[in-house]
């Protein structure tokens, strides 16, 4: 099997449990690669299935045919304990967010660190730096719940960066943002992506859609995902 | 029935445990008729979630039997020479259940060695993200079907038959074998005498392939400690019977390996038998991991269960040798003379 970087659909099927449900699946026969280096944006209506995509991309569901490769290896066809371990190796933004609300912001940070072995300085150094960067360098110890919805949304993001992921999934992830915090977040994506990260991005964000930091578009409707231009 | 609270007990976690095995063994039928690892389609990525389901099923099956097996051994060996007439260990139940009671207690035993193999390729199996062992690991638990389910026949007849039987004799089944001895006697000394050097000739093997193991523990064969222990275990339980239970009784011609387990004689039989078993699961965990020793992916994995398995065998060995020979050889220091003699 030849061992192409980065993230591979093969014919990707997808739909939900039940009879109803299998005669209109949200994905069917998907091909997509996903290049290391390279920021993809997939665009589509809502309900198109790009959230299920980004979930599939995740090893958070299991497709119901084909298969997803990660590095050449078919991650979507593992048993969870292993695409457990895999999933370390990737950063994820959920539309919802997914905070621990409860824990700090610095404390949400350091959760997806605590299985990379880090030195304790090291990690605090890197949640001081992404918090830097993504503007919320005073809010460090303050509880998620407390923080407003672009505030979360940020910190949703830093999460997904810390660490330096091999693997960026970001669902929605500029939808409660000003302009310049916007431009902020598509330029982090690239300075990850300059580092050789998969970078995949869905949105409806007319921002998103507009800049010229996607070196791939693509658009999902119908349950197929087709490549369109750059505007 | 029996109306006795390990009785329930027992069939509560028997008949879990069969029910999880049934579903498990359903799944297993479905990766084991069609196992196309090579394809991608959704009735093949059906089979790898139901193989996936089958495995996390099975291991509660599997602790759930393990759990009956106990239950009821301890039934047998602790419990139910109360509701016995005229029985006071483990041999008056046998007596009362018949040839069901013995059947039962070697099916159940070949059945959980069979559900161990398949722990121990599982186990191994789960070191390979593609599961290169599942289908040989399907076909394993479905191979215990037969055996569990004559194991739940003969108990249910045994345990049926247990309270319509008339009243027993323990002392007289263990005397009667002693004082029977007339034409076969000379044969029976014979028999004896050849499972007590079979006994120590084996635990010897398995002393020096357990050593070896344990240095080298990618080369070497499986099967020859399994063939051993076929030939150890009867020849062992013999030697229990008639030579190394005297030293625990402290009284002459009383062959009852059951007494073993009662409180007077500090339940000494369950380590007994316990090491005897832990030496079975060892020899078969060294059979299965050799077995996957030559898979390019599980190669590590299995060498260090080999070397884990030689290290268990070993230890139950001695431990084995500690508690039957050894007090037999402090009492012989200790008033110069054997109890029994296998000559």
């Amino acid at each position: 099997m030849e061992l192409t970087p980065g993230l591979t659909c093969h014919r990707l099927d997808f739909h939900w449990p039940g009879d109803r449900s299998a005669k209109r699946p949200v994905l069917a026969s998907v091909d997509a690669r996903f290049a290391p280096g390279r920021l993809t944006l997939i665009t589509g209506e809502t309900g198109a299935g790009k959230s299920t995509l980004l979930h599939l991309l995740a090893g958070l569901l299991r497709p119901t045919g084909g298969e997803i490769r990660a590095d050449g290896r078919p991650v979507s066809r593992w048993p969870s304990s292993h695409r457990d371990l895999w999933r370390r190796n990737m950063g994820i933004v959920f539309q919802h967010l997914a905070l621990v609300p409860d824990l700090s912001a610095a404390e949400n940070l350091l959760l997806p660190l605590v299985p990379r072995k880090m030195a304790w300085s090291g990690m605090q150094e890197q949640i001081h730096e992404r918090l830097v960067d993504a503007d919320l360098a005073d809010l460090g110890q303050f509880p998620a719940r407390e923080l407003s919805g672009g505030q979360r949304q940020r910190l949703a993001m830093t999460r997904a960066l810390v660490g330096s992921p091999r693997f960026i999934l970001a669902d929605e992830p500029t939808a409660f943002q000003d302009d310049d915090h916007a431009r902020r977040m598509i330029a982090q994506l690239q300075t990850a992506a300059d580092e050789g990260a998969v970078i995949v991005v869905c949105s409806q964000d007319p921002r998103l859609k507009g800049s010229a930091a996607f070196h791939h578009r693509c658009h999902l409707a119908s349950g197929t995902l087709v490549r369109s231009n750059p505007p | 029935m029996i109306w006795h609270p390990l009785t329930w007990a027992f069939w509560s976690a028997a008949f879990t445990g069969l029910l999880i095995y049934g579903l498990a063994a359903f799944r297993s039928a479905n990766v084991f008729l069609d196992w196309q690892p090579d394809r991608a389609d959704s009735r093949q990525l059906r089979r790898e979630r139901d193989a996936e389901i089958a495995a996390l099923l099975a291991r509660g099956a599997l602790a759930c039997l393990a759990a009956a097996a106990l239950l009821g051994l301890i039934g047998i060996a602790l419990a139910w020479h109360w509701v016995v007439p005229g029985a006071m260990c483990g041999t008056g139940v046998l007596q009362a259940m018949g040839s069901y009671g013995s059947r039962a207690l070697i099916f159940w035993g070949l059945a959980l060695v069979i559900l161990y193999a398949w722990w121990v390729l599982e186990r191994l199996n789960r070191f390979d993200p593609m599961g290169g062992l599942t289908w040989q690991a399907a076909r394993i638990w479905l191979t215990a079907a037969p055996f569990l389910l004559a194991a739940f026949i003969d108990s249910w007849q045994a345990l049926m038959r247990v309270e319509s039987t008339p009243p027993v004799s323990c002392c007289a089944a263990v005397y009667d074998q002693v004082l029977g001895e007339t034409s076969a006697a000379a044969v029976t000394r014979r028999l004896l005498a050849a499972s007590f050097w079979g006994h120590l000739a084996g635990s010897v093997s398995l002393l020096i392939l357990a050593v070896r193991r344990i240095q080298r523990p990618e080369r070497g064969s499986g099967i020859l400690p399994a063939a051993i222990m076929i030939l150890w275990v009867p020849a062992a339980s013999i030697c229990i019977k008639h030579f190394w239970s005297a030293y625990y009784y402290q009284v002459l011609s009383h062959p009852c390996p059951w007494c073993l387990f009662l409180s007077d004689y500090y339940g000494v039989g369950f380590l007994i038998f316990g090491c005897m078993a832990a030496a079975v699961l060892s020899s078969v965990s060294l059979w299965t991991a050799n077995h996957i020793r030559r898979h390019p992916l599980l190669s590590k994995p299995a060498v260090k269960r080999i070397h884990q398995s030689a290290w268990q065998l070993l230890a139950a060995i001695i431990l084995f040798t500690i508690l039957t020979a050894g007090l037999a050889l402090v009492w012989r220091l200790r008033t110069g003379v054997w109890m029994t003699n296998p000559f």
